[in-house]
């Protein structure tokens, strides 16, 4: 495989998907509501709500590692830090997912809905080098967008504890660990399902909705963390991150060896 | 006779999808310099056979040999000296003329500056040098063809496929691109595979064609030679006044095509009924001025191998 033709699909389907809005719109939305707008909603909405039962009841649930590791902190601040360092990592990992499910759906589905696949098929690049330069330029943007928005997510929360609380909330390790390992693992493992996914599709439309799937395991994440049922701490990030690296690999693998000229043009023998 | 080694050759081919037979027994062979039409009805598997060709779907039966060598197996090196333009130029609307080429000149792994160039030139070539930098969604469909055969020659492929080139193209725009076509075929010295359901493109450009119906080769030869083995039907051009009353009772064998003013255009079975078909005319008090018979033609051949196959 010649990496630099597999980086010549990458490039323009990362520069096609930044001119469509169908596609870049949720790009900037997806990151700015979840790691910018929502924090300085919650930072007022808990410290509004710090000192209720409702807190204390809520922070009760949590388990013993994570409320031993909140009470270093004064009890009306307990809440905010739940919500931003803990609560919303789970949402932080929803951005790069989309960014990959968006970018994906649009370079496979979208370039079979658009007929212009064709001609890369009759070129000379080899299926590795089409199917890989497809798969970095959906995969690429969601790390990039991923380290940003958690750099964004970052500075944001810093200036508003720094001004409510006087102390700087992130980066924590767990957070670090999520940014740099956890969600390009993700990221990944939703590459997988888009290859999959996008055989079946026929339009960008069909491949974006039916790939929202892959916003399941973040949202799950989000559940059991509220439900008490485990804390999104160092070691259970990076395990996460472990687990979706090896299921991504396989998937990846499995849909690589799948995927011919004749079954990206959406014929079969 | 022997001549230069052929470019492409197709032996017996067959496609099928699941149980749907897509194409069966093809063979035709494509020689360098000259223009192979692959002509049928939409549907006849045109574009399976350009997609076999090119080692994009592999062959359910028979043999496809570009340049001597399996395109299956092959296919990522051959593709170095093939050009294809698909149906419907199949440009992405989002990039410029020029941004599209330059992308294609990558794939092929030519130098940037050797690219630029070219990119240059083959737009000035098809009259888009002061477009090169325009979003093709803002480009005429004639225009985007232009682009897509410009793509095509971009690499310098020894042998060009082109997948039914002039369809949809307003009759201007689609005899602009035949020119060039012809014009590319005497420059490049390489074969063309030109598919059409065009009898008049295919009788323009093609040195030899095959004829497709339904995924099955119905005949492959030069054009003349096809009308003289094929057309059973002879035309007639006959300029006259007062031929109402004959128009009614034509001989038999002789069927009116067209009329337009004082001239008729008639399908006769057998050139010997165009005398008795004068006579008439002028017996029934008709003034004939002309009478002019055509040699049969590619289309006479046409419709005939298509009424002779059961459908």
């Amino acid at each position: 495989m010649r990496p630099r033709i597999a980086f010549a699909f990458a490039e323009r389907d990362i520069r096609l998907a930044i001119r469509t809005p169908s596609v870049y719109l949720p790009l900037i939305s997806t990151p700015v509501v979840s790691l910018v707008v929502l924090p300085v909603v919650l930072v007022f909405v808990t410290r509004a709500f710090g000192d209720s039962a409702l807190a204390g009841t809520l922070i009760g649930w949590m388990p013993r590692a994570l409320s031993a590791q909140l009470d270093a902190f004064p009890a009306a601040d307990r809440l905010t830090v739940l919500t931003l360092r803990y609560f919303l990592a789970p949402l932080y990992l929803i951005t790069p997912v989309i960014v990959t499910n968006t970018i994906a759906a649009d370079g496979f589905a979208g370039e079979k809905e658009r007929k212009t696949l064709e001609p890369l098929l009759h070129s000379p690049a080899t299926d590795a080098e089409l199917l890989t330069g497809k798969m970095l330029a959906a995969w690429l943007p969601a790390v990039v967008v991923g380290i940003g928005g958690f750099l964004a997510y970052t500075a944001v929360v810093d200036i508003l504890t720094a001004i409510t609380m006087g102390q700087l909330l992130l980066p924590s390790p767990s957070w670090v660990v999520l940014a740099v390992w956890t969600a390009p693992a993700m990221s990944a493992l939703a590459l997988g399902a888009m290859v999959l996914l996008s055989a079946r599709a026929g339009t960008f439309q069909g491949a974006y909705q039916l790939g929202t799937i892959v916003v399941l395991p973040p949202i799950l994440l989000i559940a059991g963390q509220v439900l008490g049922l485990f804390v999104l701490n160092t070691l259970f990030v990076f395990v996460l991150g472990a687990v979706s690296w090896i299921l991504a690999v396989g998937i990846l693998a499995f849909g690589a060896r799948r995927i011919t000229r004749s079954s990206m043009l959406g014929l079969t023998h | 006779m022997t001549g230069p080694d052929p470019l492409l050759v197709l032996s017996e081919v067959g496609m099928r999808f699941g149980e749907h037979t897509a194409l069966e027994g093809i063979s035709f062979a494509v020689r360098p310099g000259e223009i192979v039409g692959l002509l049928g009805h939409n549907g006849a598997g045109k574009t399976t056979t350009i997609r076999l060709c090119n080692g994009v779907l592999q062959p359910s039966s028979g043999q496809v040999r570009l340049f001597g060598r399996d395109p299956m197996r092959e296919g990522d090196s051959l593709r170095e000296r093939t050009g294809v333009v698909v149906e419907n130029a199949a440009v992405d609307e989002r990039q410029s003329a020029r941004e599209l080429l330059l992308f294609f000149a990558r794939i092929h792994d030519l130098p940037r500056a050797e690219a630029e160039e070219r990119v240059i030139r083959l737009l000035g070539d098809f009259g888009l040098a002061d477009r090169a930098d325009d979003r093709l969604a803002t480009f005429s469909r004639g225009m985007r063809q232009s682009v897509a055969l410009a793509r095509a020659l971009l690499h310098r492929p020894e042998l060009l496929l082109l997948d039914e080139p002039t369809s949809g193209l307003d009759p201007q725009a689609a005899y602009r691109l035949r020119t060039m076509i012809r014009e590319i075929s005497a420059t490049h010295g390489g074969g063309i595979l030109l598919s059409t359901h065009d009898l008049h493109e295919a009788r323009e450009l093609c040195d030899r064609v095959a004829v497709v119906r339904r995924g099955r080769l119905l005949a492959f030869a030069e054009p003349v030679e096809l009308a003289r083995r094929w057309s059973v039907e002879s035309v007639v051009h006959v300029d006259a006044e007062g031929i109402e009353p004959t128009l009614a009772e034509l001989p038999a064998g002789v069927v009116l095509r067209e009329r337009s003013g004082i001239r008729c255009v008639f399908a006769v079975r057998d050139p010997e009924l165009i005398p008795e078909l004068v006579t008439r005319i002028v017996r029934a008090g008709g003034r004939v001025h002309r009478v002019e018979p055509l040699r049969p033609d590619l289309e006479g051949a046409y419709l005939r191998l298509h009424e002779e196959e059961p459908v």
